[in-house]
């Protein structure tokens, strides 16, 4: 037998729309959604076993088992990895083929049936088209339901926000967010730059991000810089609590056998935040300027500059030596004439806030630690000019120089992700507390009562069928139409 | 002006009222939950209706003991181990006592309620610090504070929707078989249980949400990076994702009955994952 080539083109593409048919089915189904949920569960689980960031040979040297495995699947950088990458690829699949295939369904109008199982079953005491009238008019004037079927046997009323719109926006919402993190995954990099003060500081990224580097040279320098004007630290005075570890003294506290007790010592001080006045300058010309705080990070030219810390350089003078010695905060100085080097602390200078609520100026002092091999001794504390004498050497505080240490981040997914996560949330918490409510009800005479037939249907927490049904029997009541007299509703 | 003294003697005074009610309100939901269980073993309503007063008397006291924290510390009572535990028993008990309200005579799911409420107070007790101290200038944040608070308020519905599920699990084969007499559920309002612990998940989920929204705009804020896959941040996205499953699993015939209340299930031992399980993993 003999095939053409037309016919074989023909069969090809038909066992082509085939599949192709039958993988749009599959990512359309709800249960295709379950099982993937299921699969990224199990996956952030074993995220969540292994130590992420970590070297193999790390993970060898702490007793790890699983080597083969762990680099078969990369389990040490594991959201990084081809296989979960993979999944959170199938799992945006579902979600963007679930929310196009559900997207007319969300234009279409009801189709409602023209039948309905009545839940509930009213006996009215007005006649036939009396009843039509007041039921009508207690669902649309005083429960405010709108009609949206009354040409059929039942009538149609709804209550509330449309169910479909919202649930489809707020898996729209999802989406967004998901390109916000593939854009973040492909693009964003980070490093960190110490300022010191009143010198210019130029951004040269050690990183561009895993798809910039491919037309972006890894070290190519911002083009504007960065000028530390001032920087500045806050502290309060923080009383520490005198309360037992051991429980069975907790519990004597509790039950009125002693008291728990706030006790403040010289060196009660909690750092309450620390500023930095940054100017972003290009040339002469300075671009922005913003006093940057912890919750409050410096933003320009697509980075994001955030206060991690500060970096304290104190200036010592040895035996009145013109000649200062610099070291920074927590390094060891090696002072001539002495065998063992000193550390100083970090410089604790700024305003601190007392506990009677009073303001005060701190007088910059900083602590001088003496390293004897791995153990550090601790000389006294220092002020600005003040001196301490350390095995015949006069060391001198002269002064102190604090650096701002910041983050920087480019990340361009932020936003899209923020925009996202705003629509899915407003979305859901209406879908979800809002909801929406379709009474469908009819009314009929049986062996010469007026019976009200009501089904009830409601989606959301918004509304419930029993308060819809208790409102409507108070405002039959009150119309006369159901007198209490008469049986419940059922 | 006060001094430093008056100070501190005042805010050790308030701090020794304030543990003294917080164990007292631990121990109410102790003795709430002795009651629930001689209802469970002798089916007598009268132990079910004092175990639910003791619960209501536990949670006025849970509030006042709020109430005065934020007094104490001029900030909302939220935000450390202590605080966030002490809301989430308040929380549980609150959400349980309305959702409860429409039943009549049922009391069987007050017994997990009354054990969580009990264990988070003697947890927070024992356990955590009750110094008010400053706050690090990276907690210092609306964002951080509106996270815990949902973040705690979300897990403490899921625990009450998990219990009532758990309740239904164990009584509708007994109902089934017309067993289960004298704890007030028959054929008909056992689906009931069903429906309020979907009404629980469906009312927590947007705030789960939204603490997990606002937990990653505040690292965002403070550190620059929205997600970092910590341990803690990938156990509330698990906890979310088995939400998500048991919601989606409400809609799917096949999956709406018993396979759904597991979900809810796997969910709240994911929600104790979340939080007490991550400190506990983090200290071995």
């Amino acid at each position: 037998m003999e095939y053409s080539d037309e016919k074989i083109d023909k069969g090809l593409a038909a066992r082509l729309t085939d599949v192709f048919t039958r993988a749009y089915r599959l990512f359309a189904s709800t249960k295709t959604s379950v099982c993937i949920l299921g699969l990224m569960a199990v996956c952030y689980l074993i995220g969540t076993v292994f130590p992420q960031g970590a070297d193999l040979s790390e993970y060898v040297k702490e007793g790890g088992r699983l080597v083969f495995l762990v680099s078969l699947f990369d389990l040490l950088d594991f959201f990084s990895s081809p296989v979960f990458l993979f999944l959170a690829f199938l799992l945006f699949l579902n979600l963007v083929i679930c929310t196009y295939d559900r997207y007319p369904a969300i234009f279409i109008k009801d189709d409602y049936p023209r039948e309905f199982e009545p839940l509930h079953s009213i006996a009215l005491t007005q006649d036939i088209k009396e009843a039509f009238v007041k039921v009508r008019e207690a669902f649309v004037k005083e429960l405010k339901f709108k009609p949206v079927l009354s040409d059929s046997l039942w009538t149609v009323v709804e209550k509330g926000l449309p169910y479909r719109p919202l649930t489809w926006l707020y898996h729209a919402g999802i989406i967004v967010c998901f390109l916000g993190f593939a854009l973040t995954y492909l693009f964003a990099y980070e490093g960190t730059v110490t300022l010191s003060p009143k010198r210019l500081h130029t951004v040269v990224p050690d990183d561009t991000g895993r798809l910039k580097s491919l037309w972006k040279k890894k070290d190519d320098p911002t083009d504007f810089h960065l000028l530390l004007e001032d920087f500045g630290t806050e502290y309060i005075q923080s009383p520490d609590l005198n309360y037992p570890d051991d429980r069975a003294a907790r519990l004597a506290i509790g039950l009125g056998w002693g008291s728990p007790a706030y006790e403040l010592h010289e060196d009660s001080l909690f750092v309450k935040g620390w500023k930095a006045r940054i100017k972003v300058v290009k040339g002469k010309e300075t671009l922005y300027e913003k006093t940057a705080e912890v919750n409050s990070p410096l933003k320009y030219g697509g980075y994001a500059f955030h206060l991690a810390g500060w970096e304290d350089t104190v200036k010592v003078s040895v035996d009145g030596n013109p000649i200062l010695l610099e070291a920074k905060a927590g390094d060891a100085l090696f002072v001539p004439g002495l065998l063992d080097p000193v550390v100083f602390g970090d410089v604790k200078a700024g305003k601190v806030l007392r506990l009677d609520g009073s303001m005060a100026e701190l007088e910059a002092f900083t602590t001088v630690k003496r390293k004897v091999k791995d153990r550090e001794e601790y000389l006294g504390k220092v002020r600005i000019g003040e001196s301490i004498d350390i095995n015949g050497r006069r060391i001198t505080l002269a002064g102190f120089e604090t650096g701002s240490v910041l983050n920087y981040r480019y990340d361009p997914g932020a936003g899209v992700l923020w925009a996202g996560g705003l629509l899915a949330l407003v979305t859901m918490a209406l879908r979800f507390y809002i909801g929406w409510c379709m009474a469908a009800y009819n009314i009929v005479e049986k062996d010469g009562i007026v019976y009200l037939e009501l089904f009830i249907a409601v989606k959301g927490l918004g509304f419930s069928p029993e308060r819809v049904v208790k409102a409507l029997e108070h405002r039959l009541t009150k119309d006369d139409i159901r007198p209490v007299l008469l049986p419940p509703f059922k | 002006m006060l001094n430093y003294e008056m100070i501190l003697s005042r805010d050790s005074y308030l701090l020794a009222i304030e543990l003294r009610l917080f164990w007292l309100a631990s121990l109410i939901y102790g003795l709430a939950l002795i009651l629930y269980i001689f209802h469970i073993i002798t089916r007598a309503n009268v132990f079910g209706k004092a175990a639910a007063t003791a619960m209501l008397v536990g949670v006025i006291a849970q509030a006042g003991l709020i109430v005065l924290r934020a007094f104490e510390a001029g900030r909302a009572p939220f935000q450390t181990l202590y605080e966030s535990l002490s809301w989430f028993a308040l929380c549980a008990s609150v959400t349980y006592l309305y959702e409860s309200r429409r039943w009549k005579n049922i009391y069987f799911p007050g017994v997990f309620v009354s054990a969580l409420s009990m264990g988070a107070c003697l947890y927070a007790l024992f356990a955590g610090s009750p110094a008010i101290e400053p706050l690090s200038p990276a907690l210092q944040s609306y964002w951080f504070e509106w996270h815990v608070i949902l973040a705690f308020f979300s897990y403490a519905v899921f625990a009450v929707s998990a219990s009532i599920e758990a309740a239904y699990l164990i009584l509708s084969p007994f109902v089934k078989k017309g067993g289960a007499t004298g704890y007030g559920v028959n054929t008909e309002n056992i689906r009931d249980f069903h429906r309020s612990a979907f009404r629980l998940v469906l009312f927590g989920y947007p705030l789960l949400t939204f603490a997990i929204f606002s937990g990653a705009a505040w690292a965002n804020n403070t550190w620059g990076r929205y997600w970092s896959w910590d341990p803690k941040e990938t156990w509330s996205l698990i906890t979310w994702t088995v939400f998500t499953i048991y919601l989606h699993s409400k809609t799917i015939p096949a999956l709406k009955g018993w396979p759904a209340s597991v979900f809810n299930i796997i969910g709240f031992i994911c929600v104790m994952m979340a939080f007490p399980g991550v400190n506990w993993l983090a200290s071995l």
